[in-house]
């Protein structure tokens, strides 16, 4: 028994260290540590002002390990990103914007990522309340990077600043700003992956202005150009249909809108995949009516 | 001559088996070579996501579950259930020789006989075919009834009563799950308790073997199911521990999915050891007996 035992063990323990030798140097040693360090750097941005010198100095040090012990791991230039959260944490916005700068020089071809660094840049200057520097930040973003994710929730990020501060005038002309630039971004690339972005981001800008009627019309592009197009998952489709079922029964208390809507796509795409699914949603209209609940009486 | 009657003392029973296993450890073998097998699979399953073995695992577990349960920690949500899909190849194929190789240990020293693991292995080997039929048969038997538990299940959601006889009836069905798996487990190793031991040491095959098991079975039915779910009530810790794994992998560290798997594996061996011991000792005393 205790030699079965030994044995046992003994090949559990050298798979163990083999198979661990083989892949330390991997992409998943890179983010079990970048995780664990994530849970620390987590706790610190909920409350940073509590958070002693020491800890922030912990963090930084952990991450600047990680990174300099896998520096090739296709993981690294996101825990850069990370560095800079942290030292803009501990308000040492200057040292923040380097490591940022630092990424756009190192990464040039990584558009997104780039964006991204630029964004942090541009949240530094707002964290020292100077607007004027960070707008600028952002208003490159929208020009350089045009089409990154990051780049495409620039215009309302800009809206909802203004709005956040109380300032009407500046949030509507924001909002227009970004009504305009999400339409021409939807036009331009229509039927890929930054026109669907731009239409959604649009039809924000329309429910957050209380705009319904164009919110929902807008989110029927949505479900009716770009399910199949591969850019749109189930669940932000199934997402979107219950956005403008919402809309259409608690904002503009009119269910025909949506009756309409959904039709309309049926009629015009026979072969369309949500056809079945759209059917079902207009036939729960109708039993609501039928049950007697009208729109008018939601609150 | 009329057939003595087997004395059916259930505690004296489990104890003897307990005793047994303790002063012959080599009983124990057969049990903790299932266990390391069990947790040589843990192993690579542990270190799926990570290089050589993500190059084979990942397109796979990308297709059937998604991108996201290739890094960690979402990896740790998905491998229990790789265990469990692993859990049924392994039973059938290793797990049921290694426990009649327990078995036929038992009746060698039963007997008097000198007995080495090895030698016990081959003398058993020769039976693989109707071990393996018979675990087939027997897990077949236990998909069968979990399936309709599943059923079971599946009307109780449909019960809408929020109180009353329903209410109640469907949250035991609902809550419940684990604990009636449990007792389908035992159920199915009592129904087919004495299959191993007739292959093992009276090298029976499989259907006349089968025969003979509800032969045997008839008239002692309730106290074998007793004496199989008596040691296993000792698995309703590990149990809970599983039902609380997600809040304890989130408040400690996402390795500790695997550690309540190892737990799991270590419990199982020693009520493993315990049940099929005592089954072998009844069934060797009924054999006498008669």
């Amino acid at each position: 028994m205790k030699k079965a035992l030994v044995i046992y063990l003994s090949i559990l323990v050298g798979l163990f260290a083999v198979l661990f030798v083989l892949g330390h140097k991997g992409d998943y040693t890179v983010e079990r540590k970048a995780w664990k360090l994530y849970q620390k750097h987590i706790d610190i941005a909920k409350d940073p002002v509590v958070i002693p010198d020491r800890t922030f100095e912990d963090v930084i040090a952990e991450y600047e390990k990680i990174i300099s012990q896998h520096p090739d791991s296709r993981l690294t230039p996101g825990l850069h990103i990370r560095l800079g959260e942290v030292y803009a944490l501990k308000k040492d916005y200057a040292q923040a914007r380097k490591i940022f700068n630092d990424i756009i020089k190192l990464h040039p071809e990584n558009q997104e990522l780039s964006a991204e660094a630029m964004f942090k840049i541009g949240q530094t200057h707002e964290f020292e309340r100077n607007w004027v520097e960070a707008n600028k930040v952002y208003n490159v973003i929208i020009r350089e990077y045009s089409k990154t994710d990051t780049a495409m929730r620039v215009p309302i990020y800009i809206a909802n600043y203004y709005r956040n501060e109380n300032d009407f005038q500046r949030t509507m002309e924001a909002y227009e700003v970004a009504v305009r630039y999400y339409k021409k971004m939807a036009s331009d690339h229509d039927n890929t992956r930054v026109g669907l972005n731009a239409t959604r981001y649009l039809s924000n800008c329309y429910l957050e202005q209380n705009r319904w009627a164009e919110a929902v019309e807008t989110l029927g592009v949505v479900i009716e150009k770009y399910v199949d197009s591969g850019y749109l998952t189930i669940e932000n489709a199934d997402m979107t249909i219950k956005t403008i079922n919402i809309v259409s029964a608690y904002q503009l208390q009119d269910y025909d809108i949506a009756i309409k809507l959904y039709q309309g796509i049926i009629d015009r795409n026979p072969g369309h995949r949500l056809n079945g699914y759209l059917e079902k949603v207009i036939d729960a209209f109708h039993q609501l009516r039928g049950k007697g609940v009208e729109a008018s009486d939601l609150k | 001559m009329p057939r003595k009657k087997v004395p059916k003392e259930l505690v004296g029973l489990l104890r003897g088996a307990i005793n047994t296993f303790t002063t012959h450890p080599i009983i124990l073998v057969p049990f903790v070579t299932i266990a390391f097998v069990q947790v040589f699979v843990l192993e690579i399953l542990y270190f799926v996501p990570r290089f050589p073995l993500s190059d084979f695992f990942n397109p796979i577990i990308r297709t059937l579950w998604g991108e996201e349960f290739i890094h960690y920690p979402s990896n740790f949500i998905i491998l229990p259930k790789l265990f469990q899909y692993a859990q049924i190849p392994l039973y059938i194929f290793v797990s049921s020789f290694f426990i009649a190789v327990a078995i036929a240990i038992i009746a060698a020293i039963n007997d008097g006989r000198k007995v080495r693991f090895l030698s016990a292995c081959r003398d058993v080997f020769s039976q693989y075919v109707h071990i393996f039929v018979g675990a087939l048969i027997s897990f077949c038997m236990f998909y069968g009834l979990h399936k309709v538990y599943g059923l079971m299940i599946v009307r109780a959601l449909a019960i809408s009563s929020t109180e009353g006889i329903f209410f109640i009836i469907k949250t035991v069905v609902i809550k419940g799950a684990p604990h009636f798996n449990l007792l389908i487990g035992v159920f199915v190793t009592t129904v087919f308790a004495f299959v191993f031991p007739l292959i093992a040491i009276e090298k029976k095959k499989i259907f006349p073997a089968i025969g003979l098991n509800f032969k045997h079975l008839w008239g002692s039915f309730w106290f074998v199911a007793v004496l199989v779910f008596l040691p296993t009530v000792f698995y309703l810790p590990v149990l809970l521990l599983r039902g609380n794994i997600g809040g304890i992998a989130q408040t400690t560290f996402p390795e500790a999915r695997v550690l309540v798997i190892i737990v799991s594996i270590l419990v199982t061996v020693f009520i493993d050891a315990t049940v099929y011991t005592a089954i072998t000792m009844y069934y060797l005393l009924k054999k006498e007996h008669s």
